[in-house]
């Protein structure tokens, strides 16, 4: 039997629904030692912003029970730099480029989204776990009345379709869901990491320079299969969905939790093979189930 | 700078040199063969509960495809990898990082507790008698150190003063008569610190190898980065060995 891994949506086919999730993965410069990108279904990047950004002190990263803390600070040397460095290089691939943006303020994430609009970009996705200036540096992702105000504004500037990339840290997902779907977005990618924190209990001190980091890998799965399930209920957009994906398995739970896409993060940093493995894995797993398409599976819990 | 390879070494032997120090043999001629001293490797625990790897100095290479690893157990993963036994797989991405520069001419080496380990490949590879090596030790159990001293001039210094001269490898060093035309470092951030102030003052070029967290190992996630005197560095990447000049200090 043939198996297609292909899925389409925004009138996009991607070869197969594995990409890799932003800020574990670079630009992919790093990883394409290891393996041909042409495999995945599509490269997300590591965050964007339309100047560059310096990020925190170190130490940066901590290693948790089956995932990690990190607080890079959104690093990244600003649109300019991406667009003539980073963009050829991904257009050497067959693999759809998907740039993660962020900002400080909503001014800064249009004037990003519009630039990245005029390149070879194919799917803007806006991380708005990102400090809000204005708002005394709350993130833009936790309040529905600013998530539809940033979704509708960048939708304004930007000619690509935008995906909203949504922070865990909210009491309800699918009331944010409906922000972004009401202020016009393409898609949703979920879940951001979950704000941690760890104590060096001999240094009686915490253990990132940043105090608190984000929580990812295996550790934040069943968050977010649960958050993508409730998210994908509460509209009708197609949905990226992403952590603590490890294993094919683990995938193909976000996929029948309502993912037409799904990210590969911190896996990454176990294997740096993770994310073509787990499309291979995907690929068997179909054959051994006698699965002709893996759209049929995308939503497909009961 | 060759690429890294991802390969599952089998361990040869493994022994401990010293309270709590091990020295681990590994099979893994891709590895191996790609290998120049001061480059790294990430190590991965079997355990999936400790997902980031563990980077481990390449402290040898031999002719048989072979890489060798001094380490301390230092925690969780490190004791993990002590009680691996000859047969047993080991899941390691590299060599990761760029290494120490080939100098000609003299050296003087000052290595630390752990930062003795990445050393010890550059002392035998550069095998130069008139390297003169300054090993900083806490006591008398002075691992690896009859290995240096078949390549080099060594001189030691211990915490508790039961070896050589008491204190650090700086006290040890004093006022060095010798010529020499770069120095080479490993260890605690203020001995590398107190290094790179004594190389600036005898105005000779100072490689340092610095030691920060990570997460990916190979360039990608910026959880090394720190801060250099132009621009963020990541210690994986354009480390882990710095020339003076490129930090901040
Ligand atoms: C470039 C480089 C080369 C190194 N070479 C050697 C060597 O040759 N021999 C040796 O004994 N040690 C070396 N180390 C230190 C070694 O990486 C740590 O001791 C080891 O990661 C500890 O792991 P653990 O699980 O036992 O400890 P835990 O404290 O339980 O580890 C928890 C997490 O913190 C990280 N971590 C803990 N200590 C360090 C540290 N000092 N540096 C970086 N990450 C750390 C671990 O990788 C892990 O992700 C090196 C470190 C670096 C950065
Ligand atoms: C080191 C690191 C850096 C990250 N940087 C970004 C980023 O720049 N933008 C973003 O939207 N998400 C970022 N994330 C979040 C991931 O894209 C992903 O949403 C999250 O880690 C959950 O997936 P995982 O468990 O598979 O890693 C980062 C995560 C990590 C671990
Ligand atoms: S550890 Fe990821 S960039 Fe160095």
């Amino acid at each position: 039997m043939v198996t297609d891994l292909s899925v389409d949506f925004c009138g996009l086919t991607f070869k197969n629904p594995i990409t890799t999730a932003s800020g574990t993965f670079g630009s992919g410069m790093e990883y394409k030692e290891f393996f041909d990108l042409s495999l995945l279904g599509a490269v997300t990047t590591k965050g964007v912003s339309i100047d560059p950004w310096e990020g925190n002190e170190v130490p940066r990263v901590a290693e948790t029970p089956s995932g990690m803390l990190n607080a890079i600070g959104l690093q990244n040397p600003g649109v300019k730099v991406f667009q003539e460095r980073d963009l050829p290089f991904l257009e050497g691939f067959d693999t759809r480029i998907i740039v993660n943006v962020c900002g400080h303020s909503i001014e800064e994430y249009c004037r990003a989204a519009q630039a990245l609009s005029e390149t070879a970009v194919d799917i803007l996705e806006i991380n708005i776990s990102c400090p809000n200036v204005a708002e005394g540096g709350l993130s833009f992702g936790t309040d529905p009345a600013q998530v539809l105000r940033i979704t509708r504004a960048v939708k304004d500037v930007s000619k690509k379709p935008v995906f909203m990339k949504l922070s865990p840290n909210v009491t309800s997902i699918a009331e944010i869901a409906k922000a972004a779907e009401a202020g016009g977005a393409d898609g949703l990618s979920l879940i951001n990491t979950l704000t941690g924190m760890k104590i060096d209990v001999r240094k009686r001190s915490f253990f990132l320079a940043n105090r608190t980091g984000g929580l990812s890998g295996p550790a934040i799965h069943p968050v977010a299969v649960r958050m993508v399930y409730e998210a994908a209920r509460a509209v009708s957009l197609p949905i990226i969905g992403m952590g603590g994906v490890r294993t094919a398995e683990d995938a193909l739970e976000l996929i029948l939790a309502g993912a037409s896409m799904v990210a590969v993060g911190t896996a990454n940093f176990h294997d740096p093979l993770a994310a073509p493995r787990i499309v291979k894995g995907l690929a068997e797993f179909m054959e051994e189930e006698g699965i002709a398409s893996v759209k049929s599976l995308i939503g497909a819990v009961e | 700078m060759s690429t890294p390879v991802e390969e599952v070494g089998v361990i040869l032997s493994q022994k401990e040199i010293a309270n709590g120090i091990f020295d681990l043999t590994v099979q893994a001629p891709e590895i191996a063969k790609r290998s120049l001293p001061g480059q790294f490797v990430s190590v991965f625990c079997r355990d999936l509960s400790r997902l980031l790897p563990r980077p481990i100095s390449i402290a040898d290479v031999g002719a048989e495809g072979t890489i060798r690893f001094l380490y301390r157990v230092a925690g969780a993963g490190t004791y993990e990898f002590s009680t691996l036994i000859r047969g047993d797989a080991l899941r390691m991405t590299g060599p990761l990082g760029n290494g120490f520069p080939e100098i000609s001419g003299n050296a003087v080496l000052f290595g630390g507790g752990i930062g003795i380990f990445p050393l010890l490949y550059l002392v035998k590879k550069r095998h130069n008698p008139k390297d003169i090596v300054f090993l900083g030790y806490r006591n008398k159990e002075l691992f690896a150190m009859e290995e240096f001293a078949r390549c080099a001039e060594v001189r030691v210094a211990t915490e508790d003063g039961s070896f050589g001269v008491r204190g650090t490898v700086l006290d040890a060093a004093g006022d060095l008569k010798e010529d020499f035309s770069a120095v080479f470092s490993c260890g605690p951030l203020p001995m590398l610190k107190a290094v790179f102030a004594w190389a600036g003052e005898r105005g000779v070029q100072a490689y340092l190898s610095l030691e920060e967290r990570m997460a990916c190992g190979v360039g990608a996630c910026l959880g090394c980065a720190v801060s250099g005197k132009k621009k963020r560095l990541r210690v994986c990447k354009e480390g882990p060995v710095f020339s003076a000049g490129e930090l901040p200090w």
